[in-house]
């Protein structure tokens, strides 16, 4: 196999292959009819509770897939399931008749992904009038610029509910989520950005850390397919912690058990 | 032909087998002719995101033009207003002045306006301790965990405490090589994970966050 793989990449292909295996198998056997049972997530559950507060207080919801929603390289993951979230969050909203307001990422390229969202869940809720241009704000390059326009839109126009899921920074979004906390609304977010699990964990009323928000993103989309495959990748990470627990033991035991990893 | 197909399974397709291709050249041992062709795919993918790029910004520029024509005079035309004065003004800038964008004149205006503007509002990151100074409780073992755990790594990092009581320098340094590493690598494991099978959901066409949206 070494001849094939390189060398330093067999766990990792290993991993790789496994992962796709595992994802594709409940991917099949879900649309051959067998579905799977999920626990459901609080904070997925709190993003209705936010917009049953914001159609009571008359006050807008905030859905944003991260101030870095970029649709490339290592934030693209985090990007698409934050669309899920953004989508679905926004056709609560739109269903239920609150007002929601999109603050577009640093980067411009997600702004005609999000206003073509927005578009389609108003037509798709029979009410295309409660598209509204304005309500899709761009506040320029700078971090800074994110966090302060956005900061003043919320101080603005008040916030009931505040959904942030995707690529974060801490510059563009801490600023913002802080004070939606502040002027009472309720703060839903997460990143699979290690460095801001602490951020989210101080700032949002219902947290999402890693991988929650691929799951998160799986439950918004509300199709069963996508749903599965949620299961595989369970799957795997049971046999990754059960790997590294040998593994642990073994080189515990004196065995060169890293080197046969790095091989 | 159907949307669908255009819309939907032709580029699913090509993603794929362009996948595909990056993916082999990653994993297999070095072999010259598949990494030119993942270069030369690279290079095609920055090229074709110039596009998307170039695409957002008209979409931006329309979007704030349309605003502007509204009949109903608000605060967003007047704002949307501006920010096609500023655009205007600095496309004017940067053909007409010596050098273009990367020119003296050019660059200067730009660090004074919006450099230093920007730099005021990053002051505004203040926000960001305050903010956790006050949403933070100690109302759970995991929050107190957290608590002790940035208490010993600020020691660490007081040169007083660590002069009054050198063993808290070695505590903080543990705790941030130990149990931080371990929780770090089993975060991104995690995260790793639930990228891949979100990657495969993709790849075969079941990920609807992007792709689905449009098609009828």
């Amino acid at each position: 196999m070494s001849q094939i793989i390189a060398t330093g990449k067999v766990a990792e292909f290993v991993v790789f292959i496994a992962s796709a295996i595992a994802g594709i198998y409940y991917l099949w056997s879900a649309m051959k009819g067998k579905t799977q049972a999920l626990r459901p997530m609080p904070q997925v559950d709190a993003i209705s509770e936010g917009v049953d507060k914001a159609v009571e207080e008359g006050k807008p919801v905030y859905a944003s897939p991260g101030d870095q929603a970029y649709l490339s390289g290592m934030y693209a993951p985090m990007t698409i399931t934050g669309m899920n979230v953004l989508r679905y969050t926004a056709k609560l909203a739109i269903q239920k008749g609150a007002r929601v307001i999109f603050p577009v990422p640093v980067n411009a390229e997600s702004l005609p992904l999000i206003d073509g969202i927005f578009r389609e869940v108003c037509v798709a809720a029979g009410k295309p009038e409660a598209y509204r241009r304005e309500d899709v704000i761009y506040y320029g390059t700078e971090y800074s610029l994110h966090a302060m326009g956005l900061t003043a839109t919320l101080a603005r126009e008040g916030v009931s509910c505040y959904v942030e899921v995707g690529a974060i920074t801490g510059g563009g979004s801490s600023t913002p989520a802080g004070w939606a906390r502040e002027f009472g609304g309720l703060v839903v977010g997460g990143t699979a950005r290690y460095l801001h699990q602490g951020t989210w964990a101080m700032l949002a009323d219902y947290p999402m850390f890693m991988d929650d928000i691929f799951s998160a993103g799986a439950i918004c989309s509300g199709d069963d397919v996508v749903k599965a495959s949620l299961v595989g990748g369970d799957v795997v990470k049971l046999a990754l912690v059960a790997i590294t627990v040998l593994f642990a033991i073994l080189a515990a035991a004196g065995l060169p058990a890293l080197s046969w990893i790095k091989a | 032909m159907s949307r669908r197909l255009y819309q939907r399974q032709v580029p699913v397709f090509l993603v794929s087998v362009l996948t595909t291709i990056i993916v082999m050249e990653y994993f297999v041992v070095r072999y010259p002719p598949l990494t030119a062709v993942k270069d030369e795919l690279l290079l095609w993918g920055a090229i074709t995101y110039s596009f998307v790029m170039l695409f957002g910004y008209t979409m931006l520029v329309l979007s704030h033009a349309r605003q502007v024509m509204e009949r109903k005079r608000g605060r967003s035309v007047y704002l949307s207003g501006i920010k096609l004065g500023a655009l205007g003004a600095f496309l004017l800038l940067g053909l007409l002045s010596p050098g273009g964008a990367d020119g003296s004149q050019y660059r200067t205006l730009y660090a004074y306006i919006v450099g230093y503007a920007g730099a005021g509002m990053y002051s505004a990151w203040v926000h960001h301790p305050y903010n956790v100074y006050r949403f933070f409780r100690l109302t759970s073992i995991q929050s107190t965990i957290m608590f002790l755990t940035w208490l010993f790594l600020v020691f660490r990092e007081l040169s007083v405490i660590v002069a009054v009581y050198p063993p808290l320098y070695d505590i903080g340094t543990w705790i941030e090589a130990v149990p931080n590493a371990a929780a770090q690598r089993a975060a991104l494991a995690a995260a790793g994970v639930g990228t891949l099978i979100l990657g495969v959901r993709a790849i075969v066409g079941k990920e609807p966050g992007l792709i689905e949206m449009e098609v009828t």
